[in-house]
This record gives structure tokens, C-alpha cells and sequence, in this order.
């Protein structure tokens, strides 16, 4: 039995360290995410970051000026026409849109006006401007909103009006045919979409609709309600609008006296005093959501929900639309500012009061609620509406729109009456505003610390923190004191219940107070505590960023009538269900195409690998627009799990048509004979312009001699390639210059290695290639039958890569985004659209703060600058199965179409409108890219690189470069090898792989002889 | 009964004896009289035949051709296997990596999920079952591993790299996954990590089948220890379930590669561990070469009946 109890302990002792090994997993699990959003940031020189971050804040300033008195005399009417200084294409038109000699401002340079006014005091600013689509029958406008940079005697006065939003007007394509309305009311009772091959209904075009609009300068980021107001002395000012994004028409701008919005109280106590009272009981004007009659944005659209049995319209089976908004996660009307607007007719001697209720989901922001502000008629009818809620659930509810407290009642009169709800942060602006501030200043907080004392501070090592930076010591104290104030009033708004939210407050909080308390001791115990509360509490701000929200209809009637229906009961459900089971065996809903057959047509099928979104979005773009321009093609498209190909092709299933094939994917297609020559087409001279010259040197080989026939075998679809990120306030708080080559990029290395900064580099064959090709190397030799590492060019360019490690001691393995968010990492190199769509969303706080620019170059005996970087493309290829069935020129129809530029613009787009500002795409279309929502400062970053892109060739056996190359550096890395010899030892390896490959395959390929 | 008379009557109409035929009437006959068994037994051997069986012969046809997927294939007899064992250096590496890896995580694994199984079930009831679930999670999902590449992370994140360069012990980052030095080790102690699999189970489930009986018998007739109850009693009662984890820990020993994978990338440093379903994988997935990659399978098929039928002597050795 000894023994026995023996075995009973050693069970036990082994089995808690199991369980406790668990545990760390389950911990370690929990990485954090990064998800969601924030607005567009903007690039400039470093100096500007500094300027940013000295900028005033709107709540100071209001604090400061605030008790100044306020004008009250007559508008100060500027005509914009009168402008001082105007840049670059700008001009005056002497009629746009009913108005005449108004100013067209390009997207591009700031305009001044000069004003004098009267007296010292405090001024509100309105605009009048049309958001101008066509200039001289030209398209000058793309899919974004306008943004302007307010300026007042040259100076930003506080640090909102530096992107001041200006919205567009954007309406639906519809015939009047198609709208059915009501005959007694006038109201729109049905819209009657087209719809495809499938019987679903297809959501209508947009188009702008630029009307000329009045704005107000008020709060873009949405935290304060209110117009802005202004300080001005007695005299003469300048008044300045830089652009950042998009051209606009300016008629006037107007100073004028501070307005205020009467109360709900007042609001009400005014109408009953004019004798106005409740609407007749009777009259319920029902009014679907999805029939707005004007939006902010291109992408906010009407949807089809089929989750609920009682969203109207709704069917089993065909997918109708059915409400307007923006699903969890989606970026459609969630962002500040964007807005729906929806008409409604009150029929005659139905005047009086009403209220406006809806079916809704928000489900987006668990335990809080949405806001939105309410316009009736182009005004905000009292304070409170600006502060409409929508409170959480995961179901749909039908309410009143209330904020909070108040069911509120508006006075309609008979007639027309137009009614809008924009996204805000209502209630949780303020609190928002005053985290987002706390979070600043905890982050540079945080970097004097690195400073001081590396990533990783040891806790038993004496840094005498008080004495070197007592200021910030004594701020963490009082920060942390905001941050529990701020969590006290989150717990109060959502009545009383603590949330994740709170929680996520109060780590931050309590950690602060601990460092603050016993600085020499818990700084460097708490440090990377800290930094992942700072991370978990930047990713929560950008979830309430986030206010999507799904309207179904409107029910507009008097207080007392039934309220819209949450969900449907059990049999509505159950027989929604059983239905959708029915249908599931009689309909197809697996392919996404719109097949029609007939005479004459010719059906294709193209097969895609991307999510199922992007499918959704490629389809209804095929359905709404392929159709029209070839109407003797008929598309089937596929969603495909990648590695379908091949065993479709090889039992001759394959699709005629095939997207997302990664460039050696096509070449190794292209030499077993499985993939179409595309030189032949009809039209390929034409799409050869779309792209970039880089672009085509990964699929273009010459056949059987390196001078022979040149064959391209795909088209390009996404190119990507690296550039410099960096971060602007560190680079300026150490004086640095963004080096152009990297000659400085070595001079600036001691001065982040003696800081304690990191720098980030990948270590594999693009950067070597690009040092080869910076140097004029290319990295096959013989026209692609050998490779180049024998040659002095690439073992310098690899001694090169490899010295930043060994000198240096770059981190081989790095999380870029977070240390770069940190700021450990000031300066890193990486693929551009990546980490510029992380960045966007993952660390809003740091927006102005980062830039991109050219990855440094190397200075060349002339003394000009080699850019080059290496560009890596996916491209779309026709099977040669397509030659078979005769729809190979059909299938290079539609890529030809696909890779238009009109069409690639509007796939961006959809992109970033399911995606938000992350979803931009790196589309191989120039015009297309370019199209895209960049600044102006962006663009110019991007062009430069794109100016300078170069591509490898791709050649059978390729993929023994990268593995060897990977092995060679991690000889050097591990085991002191010398760079050139490591990397010397493989190319016997490498060539004789491609020698084998050579005599292997029928098909012999070549680098064409005029490429490097 | 009465399906059996009438089949026996039927015999009787016709006596045929069983010198009278050849060896395929006779064969045919007695199909015909026992259909009802082939039409039960029909629609597992199609499915056995047409996944199994079938693929095993053609992957052995395509060992003798050249052949890409896409064109067809190119008769080249014995040339694969010429180059094979002749002219590839990465296949012997990748044998001996195999090899070393079957002998360290095959017999390792197994025994401990033996004794393993043999502690816990010396548990209560109750915590027996917690205890058989913690030591079971992870091999339920590959994905599992992940946990271990976070511990060893080459960033001076990793929590290993983060602990050592605490305690001074490390200036920088050890690149775990990327060092040659350090990926056979944690690969290895991984693949034990995850291998405590069904296994295991199957051995938990065979130690509460011994009856009890039998333990009593055994005192009486003079057993000593603990060591000679396992030896003479327990193990020979659950000969079956021994038989099933052997084969399953060979099997799984030979078939490590997507661990190796997820931890060290593909393919591993300088080929460090790189085994035969690496050069399997890699042949088949990355270049293309469907008949190579065919040849590099028959010989790991050979290799793992070959062992099979090994374990299956040394276990007929149990309790003897």
C-alpha cells in the first residue's frame, strides 16, 4: 500500500502541472486583437507632428475664450470669389448650379480670404460650398468625403478644425417607374428593385448628387455637440482653407453671431403656445428604412437582412432588400459624421405631433447604446437631438427616438418634410474626447520611460526615475485620477452596470496610480502591464468608434399608437425557418453567379479564392455592370478553397478563368502547359497600359531562346511592395531626419540604438533583392538559367542585409505593429498597404504622429538615388481548358474588364465600405490606386515608390531561392558564417535545381533578353 | 435457423462436391451463398477500396514515372529510386531525422502514456476524469501547438526568451524555431507533449477492464510488487489495447511533419528537421514532382509496415 500512495502523490504532483500548464495557455491565448478603426492620417515632414501635438485642444480653447463676450452683430459675409491667395487650378465659375461666380477649389493647395471685424468678441463660421463632382465635363471627384484644414492668421486655432468634414450628397439610381407611392399620403410605399438572374434583388447604382449645402464649423471627430466658435480681435484676419482631400465649390463664408439650440422643454412649451397639438390618433405613416431618398457616402446602401422573420419586406428564399445601415463591424454609417436622410409627407389636416419610431438593431457596442443626431428639415429641432440613443441588444427592438429620457414628440406640419439622423458619439463624446487625451499622454509618457530604460526594464536596477522625470510622475497621478472619473461616469450612462469597458478604464488607472506611488520601484515592475492596458484601451476606443446601426422602416404617428415589433413570435419564426429549409433543397445558392443561358451567349465560369465578402462584392459589381457592356457573357462565379485548382484542372473541371493565382503559381501552371499565352488577344495592347512595367516581369518569359517569342501568361491583379514607415514624433523629439539613402539611414542607427529603439527589417529575399537591384544586380543570371551568387553585386547587397543584423543586432522576429504603436520601434520597413491599413485603425491615437515615405536608396556613381524596391503581384489567368471550350476570348473579356480602372476604383471602395479605411486594397491598376482615398501627401509617397518598383523575374524553380537564401542568413545570423561565403555555398545548389527543372520540363522558359 | 435450412436444402438439390469444381466455381458458389454477407460487407470494401487501396497502387504506379499533375505522366522505371537513395542528400538527411524522431517520440510517447495511464488510474473517480481530460486536450487539436511557439518565440517577447533575458542569462533573443541547435529538441518535446493521445485513452480504458479477480489470485499465488502485478497481470490483460497504441504511436512518430511545420516553418532550417513527409510535402506540394514525391511515399510505407510488424513481435513478448 506504500506504494500505492506513492503513485497517488506522483499522479497528483504531475497532474497540477498539467493543469497549471493549461492555465498558461489559456493565457497566453488571449493576444490581444487588433480590429477596428479610425479616420484617414495625413503625412507631412516631421516638424508637423511637433505642430500637432502643440496644437490647442478644443476644450481648452473653449475654457480659455470662453467668457469672452460674444458678437452680436450682422453675418460678416465673405464672398469666396474674393479670395487673396488661391492655389493652383483653382478658379472662379461664373455659374455652377444656380449660383453664380462662385470659387471651384481643386483637392490640392490652400485659398486666404482676408476679413475685418468690428468688434473683439467670439464668432461662429459657416460655409456654403457644393461638393463639385465634374468640372468642365470632367470627373474631378472621388469617393470620399471633402476635408479641409481651417486656419485663422495663418495658425491651426485649435486642433479639430485641422480636418473639418464636409459631406456629399449621394442618391440612388431609380427610375420613377420603379417607386410606388402611397395615393393618399404621397409617401413611397414600394421601390421595385431590378433584379438578377436569380430573382434577388440587385441594390441600385449611386450616383452624387452635389446640392449646394450650408455648413457649420463644428466638431468632425464628434465628441462636442455645438458649432464651433471662433476668438477675433477688432481688425483685420486672414482665414485660410488648406485642402486635404477633395475639390469642393465655395460660395461664401460667413462670421456670424453664436447661435444656441432651444431645449426639448422650450421646444415644446413654444409649439403649444402657437396652439399646435397632438396628430389625430389615426394617421401611422409607415416608411421602410431602406427607402431614403439621399446618403452621406457611396457605400451606404440598402441590404438585405435575413435573420429576422419580420424585416419587410422579407422572403425565405430570395434576397430582398430590406433595411439600410451598417452591420457590426461594417463601416456603413458607423463613422462620424455620415448620414441618411429619408423624406416624409404629412397629408393635410394631418398636422401636429408626432413621434418618429423604428425598428432597429444595434448590436454593436455591448451594454451601451449608438447615437445619432437628428435633423428635421435640415435643423437640429432642440439641444437634445443631438443626443439621440439606440441601446444595445442582440435582437431587433422597435422604440421611440428618445435620448434617454425623454420619448420625444416633433411638430410636423402638413406637407413635405425631410428628416436626418447622423452618426455622433451623443453622451459618450466628452468621455471618449477625455480618454483619447489620457491615452495620448500615457503614450508619451511611455516613450520617456523606454527611454530611460529599454523595453524591458529590470525591476531590481536603480533608474531614478523621480529624479529624471518628476513632471511626468506627477501626471501619471493625476491621470489616473481622470481616467476613474471618466469610468465613474461610463458606469452612471449605462446605468449603473460596470462593463468590460470600465474594466478596461481601470487597469489602466490603477496601474498609473501604483507606478505614480512608488515610481522607483514599480515603474519597471508594471511597465509592460501598462503597455498592454494602453493597447486593450486604444482597441476599445476604436470599438465605440464604431456606431453601426440597421434601420428597418419608421413608424411615424402620434404617442399612444403600438410601437414596432422587436422580433417575430415563435410560429412567424418557426415558419420563416421551415420555409428557408424548403427552399433549400430547390435553390442553388453556392455559385454566386447570375448565369443566363440562351443563343449566343457564352458562359464562363471564373473561380476566386477571396472571402466570401469579397465575393459578394465582385458579384454585385459583375451583376451590376459586366452585364451591360458584354451582354453575350454570361459569368458564373465560384468561391473556391485555394488548392482546388489543381485537381480540377487535372480532371479537366477546372474554371475558364481563375483570379488570385500568385505569380509563381502561374509560371509553374504556364510550363506544364496548363495556362494561356495572352499575348494574342484581342485587346491585350490595350490593358498592357492598366499596369505599372514591374507589374508584367514576373509572368513574361521568352520561350525556347532568351530572344525568342515573348509570352505573358496572366494578367496583374494585386501588386504589393515595401516602403518606410515611421514615426514622426520620435524622429523629431531626437532631431532626426528621415533618411533618403542608407548611407544616413547607418548615421542615424547609433543614436536609436543608444536610445533604446528598435529598428525593424525583414530578412528575406526582398530586401536582399532589393539591395541587389538598388546596386544594379538582378538576381537570375544567363537569362534566368543561373543564379546571380557568384556575382559581387548580390554577396555585397546580401553583406549588406546581414550587417544591420550583426552590427546592429535588428530583431529577426518582431511584432511591427504593436512595438511600432509603442514606440519602441520608431522606423520600420514593410509591405505599404498592410501595415498602412493596421496602423489606420489600430492606433488612432497616433494619427498625424506616423508617416511613410521611399525606403532609403543607394547613391550611385553618378550620384543620383536607386530607390528600387521589389514588387510581388497576384495575377489572373485563363486555363487552357478555356482554348478548349472556345471562351478564352470571353474569359479575357472580362479581365479586361475586371482590371479597368473604373471597375478595380469601384471595387476599392465597396472594399473600404465593408471594410473601413482598413480594406484598402492594393489593386495593380495604377488609375485605380490612385483613385483611392489617399491625402494628397500620401499619394505623392506612394507615387515616388511606385516610380521606382522593379520585379524579379519568375522562373521554374524559383522556389529553392527563397529557402536557401533564408538558410544562408540564418548561417550568418546563428553561426558567425561570413555573409558572401554563406550565401556562396548555395549556388551550386540552385542551379543545379534549375538545371533538373530544365531537362524536366518540356517547355523551356527564359528570362526575355531586353529584362533584367 | 430457417434462412439456414432452406440454403442447406437448396445445397441438397444439387450435390456438388467439392472435388468436382475448380477452385473459382467453387469460389463463386460459395459467394453466392453467403451474398447476404458481401452485400454487408460491400459498401465498406467500395469506400476501402476506392480511397485506401487504390490510391496506395497508384501512388506505387506513379513512383515509376515522371509526372506533374498536369501532363501526363512519363514511364521512367527505377529512376526515382535511383536518385532517391544515390543523389539526394536532403532524402538521407530527411531519413535520419525520421528515424530519430520515430526512436525518440515511438517508444518514448508510448510508454509514457502507459505509465501515465497507469498513475491516473489509481485516482479517484472523479479526478480521474479531469485528469484523463488535461493530460488528453492536447492532442485534440493540432492547432495546440501554437502555445509553444508563443513560449519559444524568437522575439524578446517570447516567454522564454523574455524570463532568460530577465535573469541576465541571455543578452539577446534566442531564435528557437530558426537555430539548428535548439528545432530537433523542442520539436521533439513537443510531438511527446501532443502524443498522449488516443493512445492513451485506449490504455485508460484497458486498465479498468482487468478484473479484480485477478489481482487477488495473483496475491495469493505470491506476487511481490507493483512491478510484477503490471508485469504479470495488467499487461497481459490488455494485450489488445497495447497493440492498438503501438501501431498508433508508430504511425504517428512517422507522420510528425505538421508540428514541425507549424513550429519551425516550412522547410526547417537548413533542413533540421526536416523528415520524410517534409521531403514528401515538399517535392509533392512545392515542385510539382507528383512521381518523385510517390517513390519518397512507397519507401515510407514500407518503412512503417516494416516496424509495424516489429512492435508486433516485441509485444508478443509481454508477460512472458
Amino acid at each position: 500500500m506504500e506504494n500505492s500512495k506513492l503513485t497517488r502523490v506522483v499522479a497528483m504532483v504531475l497532474s497540477v502541472l498539467m493543469v497549471a500548464g493549461l492555465f498558461m495557455s489559456v493565457g497566453a491565448a488571449k493576444a490581444p486583437l487588433m480590429t477596428t478603426a479610425a479616420k484617414e492620417d495625413e503625412t507631412s515632414i516631421a516638424n508637423e507632428a511637433l505642430e500637432i501635438l502643440g496644437d490647442a485642444k478644443w476644450a481648452e480653447y473653449k475654457e480659455k475664450f470662453g467668457s469672452q463676450p460674444n458678437y452680436a452683430g450682422d453675418d460678416i459675409v465673405i464672398n469666396a470669389a474674393d479670395a487673396i491667395k488661391l492655389p493652383e487650378n483653382a478658379k472662379v465659375l461664373s455659374e455652377l448650379d444656380g449660383k453664380t461666380n462662385v470659387l471651384y477649389l481643386p483637392s490640392e493647395g490652400g485659398a486666404t480670404w482676408t476679413v475685418t471685424v468690428p468688434e473683439t468678441g467670439l464668432y461662429a463660421m459657416d460655409f456654403i460650398y457644393y461638393a463639385i463632382s465634374e468640372l468642365d465635363g470632367v470627373k474631378i471627384s472621388k469617393a470620399a468625403d471633402i476635408e479641409r484644414t481651417l486656419r485663422i492668421d495663418g495658425e491651426v486655432p485649435y486642433t479639430e478644425v485641422r480636418n473639418l468634414l464636409m459631406t456629399k450628397t449621394w442618391v440612388d439610381k431609380l427610375d420613377e417607374s420603379q417607386i410606388e407611392y402611397d395615393a393618399a399620403t404621397g409617401n413611397i410605399v414600394k421601390i421595385n428593385y431590378e433584379k438578377d438572374g436569380a430573382d434577388n434583388e440587385r441594390r441600385p447604382s449611386k450616383v452624387e448628387a452635389p446640392v449646394w449645402t450650408e455648413y457649420t464649423v463644428c466638431d468632425p471627430t464628434g465628441y462636442y455637440n455645438g458649432e464651433f466658435f471662433f476668438y477675433l480681435e477688432a481688425g483685420e484676419h486672414t482665414i485660410t482653407l488648406e485642402a486635404q482631400k477633395e475639390p469642393m465649390a465655395l460660395e461664401s463664408i460667413t462670421l456670424r453671431a453664436r447661435e444656441s439650440l432651444v431645449t426639448y422643454k422650450e421646444y415644446l412649451a413654444m409649439h403649444r403656445d402657437m396652439g399646435h397639438t397632438r396628430a389625430p390618433q389615426d394617421t401611422v405613416i409607415r416608411l421602410e428604412a431602406e427607402y431614403y431618398t439621399a446618403t452621406s457616402s457611396s457605400t451606404i446602401y440598402g441590404q438585405n437582412d435575413s435573420s429576422s422573420s419580420i424585416t419587410s419586406p422579407q422572403h425565405a428564399s430570395y434576397s430582398l432588400i430590406n433595411d439600410v445601415g451598417g452591420r457590426n463591424g461594417s463601416y456603413n454609417w458607423s463613422s462620424v459624421g455620415q448620414w441618411i436622410e429619408w423624406t416624409v409627407n404629412i397629408p393635410s389636416g394631418k398636422a401636429g405631433f408626432y413621434t418618429i419610431n423604428s425598428r432597429f438593431l444595434a448590436s454593436a457596442l455591448e451594454g451601451l447604446f449608438v447615437s445619432r443626431r437628428l435633423y428635421i428639415d435640415g435643423e437640429i429641432p432642440f439641444e437634445e437631438a443631438n443626443n439621440l440613443e439606440f441601446l444595445y441588444s442582440d435582437g431587433w427592438q422597435g422604440a421611440a427616438f428618445t435620448d434617454g429620457t425623454n420619448e420625444f414628440e416633433f411638430y410636423l406640419s402638413e406637407g413635405t418634410h425631410t428628416f436626418k439622423l447622423e452618426v455622433n458619439y451623443g453622451n459618450l463624446g466628452g468621455l471618449i474626447a477625455e480618454i483619447r487625451d489620457c491615452v495620448t499622454a500615457i503614450n508619451a509618457i511611455y516613450i520617456k520611460i523606454l527611454q530611460i530604460s529599454g523595453t524591458d526594464p529590470d525591476p531590481y536596477m536603480d533608474y531614478s526615475y523621480y529624479k529624471r522625470i518628476p513632471t511626468e510622475i506627477a501626471e501619471m497621478r493625476v491621470l489616473s485620477k481622470r481616467l476613474y472619473a471618466v469610468s465613474e461616469q461610463i458606469t452612471e450612462i449605462s446605468g449603473g452596470k460596470s462593463s468590460s469597458a470600465t474594466a478596461t478604464i481601470e487597469n489602466v488607472a490603477r496601474v498609473l496610480e501604483t507606478m505614480a506611488a512608488d515610481s522607483e520601484r514599480k515603474i519597471a515592475k508594471n511597465f509592460s502591464a501598462l503597455k498592454s492596458y494602453i493597447g486593450n484601451l486604444g482597441t476599445w476606443l476604436n470599438d465605440v468608434g464604431q456606431q453601426a446601426l440597421i434601420l428597418d422602416y419608421f413608424l411615424i404617428q402620434p404617442t399612444g399608437n403600438e410601437l414596432p415589433k422587436g422580433e417575430g413570435n415563435f410560429f412567424q419564426n418557426a415558419w420563416f425557418e421551415l420555409q428557408k429549409f424548403a427552399y433549400s433543397f430547390i435553390r442553388d445558392n453556392s455559385s454566386f453567379g447570375s448565369v443566363s443561358e440562351g443563343e449566343g451567349i457564352t458562359k464562363i465560369d471564373v473561380w476566386t479564392t477571396v472571402s466570401r465578402e469579397y465575393a459578394q462584392i465582385i458579384r454585385s459589381i459583375v451583376d451590376e455592370s459586366f452585364g451591360r457592356e458584354y451582354p453575350n457573357i454570361s459569368i458564373n462565379l465560384k468561391l473556391v478553397t485555394a488548392g482546388t485548382l489543381l485537381p480540377a484542372t487535372l480532371s479537366g473541371v477546372g474554371p475558364d478563368v481563375m483570379m488570385d493565382v500568385t505569380s509563381s503559381d502561374c509560371i509553374n501552371y504556364a510550363v506544364r502547359g496548363a495556362v494561356l499565352n495572352l499575348t494574342g488577344y484581342e485587346g491585350f495592347d490595350e490593358v498592357q497600359t492598366y499596369f505599372h512595367d514591374s507589374a508584367w516581369v514576373p509572368v513574361t518569359v521568352a520561350l525556347d531562346d532568351p530572344s525568342g517569342e515573348v509570352a505573358v501568361y496572366g494578367v496583374p491583379e494585386k501588386q504589393s511592395f515595401s516602403v518606410m514607415f515611421y514615426r514622426k514624433d520620435i524622429f523629431a523629439s531626437l532631431g532626426l531626419q528621415v533618411p533618403n539613402t542608407w548611407d544616413e539611414f547607418n548615421a542615424i542607427m547609433p543614436i536609436l540604438v543608444s536610445q533604446n529603439y528598435l529598428v525593424g527589417m525583414p530578412h528575406d529575399t526582398t530586401i536582399t533583392n532589393m539591395f541587389i537591384y538598388q546596386n544594379g544586380g538582378s538576381l537570375y543570371t544567363n537569362n534566368g538559367t543561373t543564379i546571380s551568387f557568384d556575382q559581387d553585386v548580390t554577396l555585397d547587397a546580401f553583406t549588406q542585409l546581414c550587417s544591420f543584423f550583426t552590427t546592429y543586432r535588428f530583431p529577426l522576429t518582431y511584432d511591427a505593429a504593436n512595438r511600432f504603436r509603442s514606440g519602441e520601434m520608431p522606423v520600420f520597413i514593410g509591405d505599404y498597404i498592410t501595415y498602412f491599413n493596421q496602423f489606420t485603425i489600430f492606433a488612432p491615437e497616433l494619427k498625424g504622429l506616423w508617416g511613410f515615405t521611399t525606403v532609403p536608396g543607394t547613391v550611385q556613381d553618378d550620384g543620383s538615388v536607386n530607390k528600387s524596391v521589389v514588387a510581388a503581384i497576384n495575377t489572373i489567368v485563363i486555363m487552357m481548358d478555356a482554348a478548349d471550350r472556345g471562351t478564352d476570348q470571353a474569359g479575357f473579356n472580362f479581365i479586361k474588364w475586371w482590371m479597368g480602372a473604373t471597375v478595380q476604383g469601384q471595387y476599392a471602395n465597396e472594399l473600404v465600405a465593408l471594410l473601413g479605411p482598413a480594406g484598402k486594397y492594393a489593386t495593380a491598376n495604377m488609375d485605380a490606386f490612385y483613385d483611392m482615398s489617399w491625402t494628397a501627401s500620401e499619394l505623392a509617397e506612394i507615387q515616388n515608390q511606385f516610380d521606382n518598383l522593379q520585379a524579379v523575374p519568375e522562373m521554374p524553380g524559383s522556389y529553392i531561392i527563397a529557402r536557401n537564401v533564408e538558410f544562408a542568413f540564418l548561417n550568418v545570423y546563428n553561426n558567425d558564417y561570413v555573409p558572401s561565403e554563406a550565401l556562396q555555398d548555395y549556388t551550386s545548389t540552385i542551379n543545379a535545381e534549375f538545371q533538373r527543372k530544365r531537362d524536366e520540363l518540356k517547355r523551356k522558359f527564359y528570362v526575355p533578353s531586353n529584362t533584367k | 435457423m430457417s434462412e439456414k435450412a432452406t440454403a442447406a436444402a437448396k445445397n441438397a438439390k444439387k450435390p456438388v462436391a467439392r472435388k468436382e469444381m475448380t477452385m473459382w466455381q467453387w469460389t463463386w458458389k460459395e459467394m453466392k451463398r453467403n451474398y447476404v454477407a458481401y452485400l454487408m460487407c460491400a459498401p465498406y470494401y467500395l469506400i476501402f477500396t476506392t480511397f485506401t487501396i487504390l490510391p496506395v497502387l497508384l501512388s506505387l504506379f506513379f513512383s515509376f514515372t515522371i509526372f506533374n499533375m498536369i501532363e501526363a505522366p512519363q514511364f521512367i522505371f527505377l529512376d526515382n529510386y535511383m536518385r532517391l537513395f544515390l543523389d539526394d542528400d536532403i532524402f538521407i538527411e530527411a531519413v535520419a531525422n525520421t528515424l530519430i524522431f520515430a526512436v525518440m517520440t515511438g517508444p518514448v510517447s508510448y510508454l509514457l502514456s502507459l505509465f501515465t495511464a497507469w498513475f491516473i488510474n489509481e485516482l479517484p473517480p472523479k479526478i480521474r476524469a479531469v485528469v484523463t481530460l488535461i493530460f488528453y486536450a492536447p492532442s485534440l487539436s493540432t492547432g495546440m501547438t501554437f502555445i509553444w511557439k508563443v513560449i519559444f518565440d524568437g522575439d524578446s517577447y517570447g516567454y522564454a526568451n523574455s524570463i532568460l533575458m530577465r535573469l541576465d542569462l541571455i543578452q539577446e533573443p534566442i531564435q528557437f524555431f530558426k537555430n539548428e541547435a535548439y528545432v530537433m529538441p523542442l520539436c521533439i518535446v513537443v510531438a511527446l507533449w501532443t502524443s498522449l493521445g488516443v493512445s492513451f485513452l485506449s490504455f485508460i480504458g484497458g486498465l479498468q477492464t482487468v478484473p479484480k479477480d485477478q489481482f487477488e489470485a495473483a496475491a495469493v499465488d505470491g506476487i511481490k510488487n507493483r512491478w510484477q502485478e503490471l508485469w504479470y497481470v495488467t499487461l497481459p490483460n490488455m494485450k489488445q489495447q497495447m497493440l492498438f497504441g503501438a501501431v498508433m504511436a508508430i504511425t504517428q512518430s512517422f507522420n510528425f511533419g505538421t508540428i514541425v511545420n507549424d513550429l519551425a516553418g516550412f522547410p526547417s532550417v537548413n533542413y533540421a528537421a526536416h523528415t520524410i513527409m517534409h521531403h514528401l510535402q515538399d517535392y509533392g506540394g512545392q515542385r510539382f514532382e507528383v512521381g518523385y514525391s510517390s517513390a519518397i511515399a512507397t519507401v515510407l510505407f514500407i518503412m512503417m509496415v516494416g516496424s509495424n510488424m516489429l512492435v508486433n513481435k516485441v509485444l508478443n513478448k509481454v508477460g512472458q
